[in-house]
């Protein structure tokens, strides 16, 4: 048992360093995602029927198929023509993946405001986009904090997933970790005790943000 | 609702320019090399220093440093090994035994190990004794490797896992029958381990461990093998070899 204390001890700086690169690949997949999805969701919204149905295609593909199956196609799907690296194909499969939940929870979120508020936006000669950046967004985005920020919890876990394919974050290195040494199971736990400090995190900073905004009562 | 654009507008720009500095080349020759990193004694993380070592890896090194290029080490699940050997690495290096098939598909170079598989069960387990037991027994092992093979020969019903440690986990419960392994990873490994488990009869096989690379990659193939050759003449394998099984298992 001693050994195994003094080898996670010994472990512990490298599972930090493996979850920096976790942390980094969460967050540029978190903003990928967010902007994307806006994207996808202001496709799906659309009055262009082509749009719509790219859009509604989307949403069902990446939303209906595991991450899994979609960051080994990025990996190994296309080196005939280019040869993503590790995190390449990590960063753009969890953008792809989560861009369409976020997708759906803006979508919710924009509809929910009263359709009385674009008229009203309209009848003082405001077009489209005025109307959306100006009125509809401002609304949107903080009614659509809490299902986006599970998404974003979500991101920070599914992350775990780049280890298949090469990406040197958290989990990858306490699977390599504990496979070197045969001391599997503490180096597994201290793994997963890092990926809840940092849900933890998050968690804590949706609940600030939100008292910020005044949504909890 | 400004600053919220403004920060929008500059992580585009980030990610943009994040995507644009993805591949400069580099002027030094670079000898890649694709490794597990999860097979002990021959590709593991050092406990103290959590660099890639082990006896494959030092000799791939020593073979780049020969050849005048950079070793660089690329960890790699075996599931993408040979998906990724020639697109993001050169050469394999992680106890790849020389079979027919796999000479059909992949180059390899002169063998640097000889070893056996054997047999690995359950310390209760008390009717396995060799291999020939394994019929319609569940044994585990690693997704497209050797052993999977011998094990689907011997009429077993095989389950495929990332790497040994994860077998050796299962068939500590119990969870399988038995494994098949290297005879040197048995006499190194196994025994410092904590695992309830036991080598069973005599190797089943004798089995050549080499680089492998691309099928058409024939010059690299040869330029090792040169390498290798004058690693052998001057006692260096050798070394190596008895610095990691304690005896000489190139030849």
């Amino acid at each position: 048992m001693s050994s195994s204390l003094q080898y996670m001890v010994d472990s512990l700086p490298f599972l930090l360093e493996g979850a920096k690169i976790t942390v980094i690949l969460s967050l540029g997949s978190i903003i990928g995602s967010l902007i994307f999805g806006l994207i996808i969701a202001l496709c799906r919204m659309s009055s262009n029927s082509v749009l719509v149905r790219f859009a509604k295609v989307y949403i069902s593909f990446f939303r209906g198929t595991p991450l899994l199956i979609q960051l080994l196609i990025l990996y190994n799907g296309f080196t005939f023509a280019i040869t993503p690296e590790g995190w390449q194909a990590a960063l753009v499969g969890l953008i792809l993946h989560f861009s369409a939940y976020i997708a759906e929870s803006y979508r919710g979120a924009i509809q929910s405001i009263p359709n009385g508020q674009w008229e009203a936006a309209y009848s003082l000669g405001m077009n489209y986009f005025q109307t959306f950046r100006e009125v509809i967004f401002p609304q949107a985005w903080r009614i659509a904090i809490p299902s986006i920020w599970n998404s974003l919890i979500d991101v920070a876990k599914s992350s775990s997933l780049a280890s298949v394919i090469t990406v040197p974050e958290l989990t990858s290195i306490a699977d390599q970790r504990s496979a070197s040494s045969l001391i599997v199971l503490p180096v597994l736990l201290e793994a997963a005790l890092i990926y809840w400090g940092i849900s933890t995190l998050l968690e804590w900073g949706r609940e600030r943000l939100e008292r910020r905004l005044r949504l909890v009562k | 609702m400004k600053k919220l654009w403004a920060l929008l507008m500059v992580s585009v720009m980030l990610a943009g320019v994040l995507t644009a500095c993805g591949n400069n080349g580099e002027k030094k020759k670079e000898l890649t090399i694709g490794t597990e990193a999860t097979y002990p004694p021959f590709s593991y993380r050092d406990k103290k220093t959590n660099e890639v070592t082990g006896y494959d890896v030092e000799v791939a090194k020593e073979v780049a440093k020969r050849l005048d290029m950079k070793p660089k080490v690329v960890p790699t699940e075996w599931k993408n090994m040979f998906s990724s050997l020639g697109k993001r690495f050169d050469m394999v290096a992680n106890q790849v035994t020389i079979t027919p098939e796999r000479k059909k598909q992949f180059a390899f170079s002169s063998p640097y190990t000889v070893s056996g598989g054997k047999v690995i069960v359950n310390k209760n387990n008390k009717d396995i004794k060799s291999i020939k037991d394994l019929k319609g027994k569940v044994v585990g092992t690693t997704q497209g490797s050797n052993y999977a093979a011998q094990a689907e020969k011997a009429g077993a019903k095989v389950k495929y896992y990332k790497g040994i440690a994860q077998v050796l986990t299962d068939l500590d419960v119990n969870r399988v029958d038995a494994a098949l392994n290297d005879e040197l990873f048995i006499l190194t490994e196994l025994k410092n381990t904590k695992y309830n488990v036991k080598p069973v009869g005599e190797p089943f096989s004798e089995n050549k461990m080499a680089f492998a690379f691309k099928k058409n990659d024939k010059d690299l193939a040869k330029k090792v093998d040169k390498a290798l050759a004058d690693m052998k003449k001057d006692g260096t394998l050798s070394k190596l070899s008895k610095k990691y099984f304690g005896a000489d298992v190139s030849e």
